[in-house]
């Protein structure tokens, strides 16, 4: 499974599923790096998109991962856009995923939680397929804010 | 009299945007890529300029358009849109960056440069899609629009008070594409909406005016679904 995630105390946790050498053919876990032009927050939506293409052609699991504050906008305008905007691809994934059992969701997390908790999050989501097209927050710094 | 700066104006549900914000008062300056943008802005009695919202030099345009007019800007509509819709695994890269470039980088773009130039108690609406609530066949289309989400919620924070930022997420609404649909396509969207019936422009038109007058001066950061009830059933 391909890790592909900025975050790299995240992505070391997420080692037991997979690395960033893994093959996105067997699954994706994609979590965008912070951005700071719009050239680069098109990079990094670009950067999911290759990667969850080659997982949809082999209706493998995808999961995006992303900064719970910015998902729920509590950001700059171009982190809470690559943010939201990924919220809303996992759920149209998980829409075309469903005749074909392909998996989808997105998990949000602050940065104050252990990175091994958000790693076990993600281990458990693909492992059980709950969830699909939801956004799963992990830690408590956004309880009551309104997902989009 | 205050300016109204409306996107992809030309036709559909951008030229009712337009229309309903000169009844409500507003100049108004239509901006599109399509030339029939100064037709429809004659037969409005607004203004127009035609400008790609993606492109550096397109946005410039429009703040170039804006200053010219020489009207004090209230509102902001970034409605411009395009989609290329196919499942995500038939998908190629030009379609996604495509959709992404003009429906959200063109939003962002336009609105950090809009916004210093809008009046105290101006408005931003953004145009979304109950799209991003997930919809086949268009993972371009719904992260874009998602983004757009984003875009309200964060700018809605930054620029306030002095501005609200708003969205507006259309469900299937009536339009050259969706009547163009084929008829046993379209009719299995429309049995799926509760209200039982495609939006109108119009119906659009009337939540954005909303949006952008002072009735809703209370309201920011917000997405306003007028799609017949779609998004939860």
């Amino acid at each position: 499974m391909r890790i592909h995630v900025a975050d790299a105390a995240l992505a070391a946790a997420l080692g037991g599923l997979g690395s960033a050498e893994g093959r996105p053919e067997d699954g994706v876990v994609f979590g965008p790096a912070e951005v700071t032009t719009w050239a680069e927050a098109e990079e990094e939506l670009i950067r999911a998109y290759r990667l969850a293409h080659v997982a949809a052609r082999e209706n493998a699991p995808v999961v995006f991962v992303v900064d719970a504050a910015a998902a729920v906008g509590r950001a700059t305008p171009l982190d809470a856009a690559v943010a939201v905007g990924l919220v809303a691809g996992g759920r149209c994934l998980a829409f075309e995923g469903l005749r074909k059992d392909q998996y989808a969701s997105v998990v949000g997390y602050d940065g104050s939680e252990p990175a091994a908790r958000v790693a076990a999050t993600v281990e458990f989501l693909v492992a059980s397929a709950v969830g699909r097209g939801q956004t799963v927050m992990v830690g408590t710094a956004h309880v009551g804010a309104m997902l989009p | 009299m205050s300016l109204a700066i409306v996107t992809g104006a030309a036709r559909g549900i951008g030229q009712a945007i337009a229309a309903r914000l000169v009844e409500s008062g507003h100049a108004v300056l239509l901006v599109d890529l399509d030339e029939r943008v100064h037709h429809t802005s004659t037969e409005l009695g607004g203004h127009g300029v035609r400008a790609d919202i993606s492109q550096p030099a397109g946005v410039e345009r429009i703040v170039d358009a804006v200053r010219a007019l020489g009207v004090e800007p209230r509102v902001l509509v970034n409605n411009a849109g395009i989609t290329r819709d196919s499942l995500l695994r038939n998908m190629d890269e030009d379609a996604f960056r495509a959709v992404v470039r003009v429906n959200l980088g063109g939003t962002y773009a336009l609105t950090e440069a809009i916004a210093p130039l809008l009046v105290d108690d101006g408005a931003v609406v953004n145009i979304s899609s109950r799209a991003q609530l997930g919809n086949v066949g268009q993972f371009n289309y719904g992260i874009a629009k998602g983004g757009v989400i984003g875009l309200t919620r964060a700018h809605a924070l930054a620029l306030a008070p002095r501005l609200r930022v708003n969205a507006v997420a259309p469900g299937f609404v009536e339009s050259e594409m969706t009547l163009a649909m084929p008829t046993e396509a379209r009719q299995r969207v429309v049995d799926a909406i509760p209200l039982g019936s495609p939006g109108q422009p119009l119906d659009i038109a009337e939540a954005v005016d909303w949006l952008a007058s002072d009735a809703a001066s209370y309201v920011t950061g917000q997405v306003l679904y007028s799609c017949g009830g779609r998004s939860f059933a």
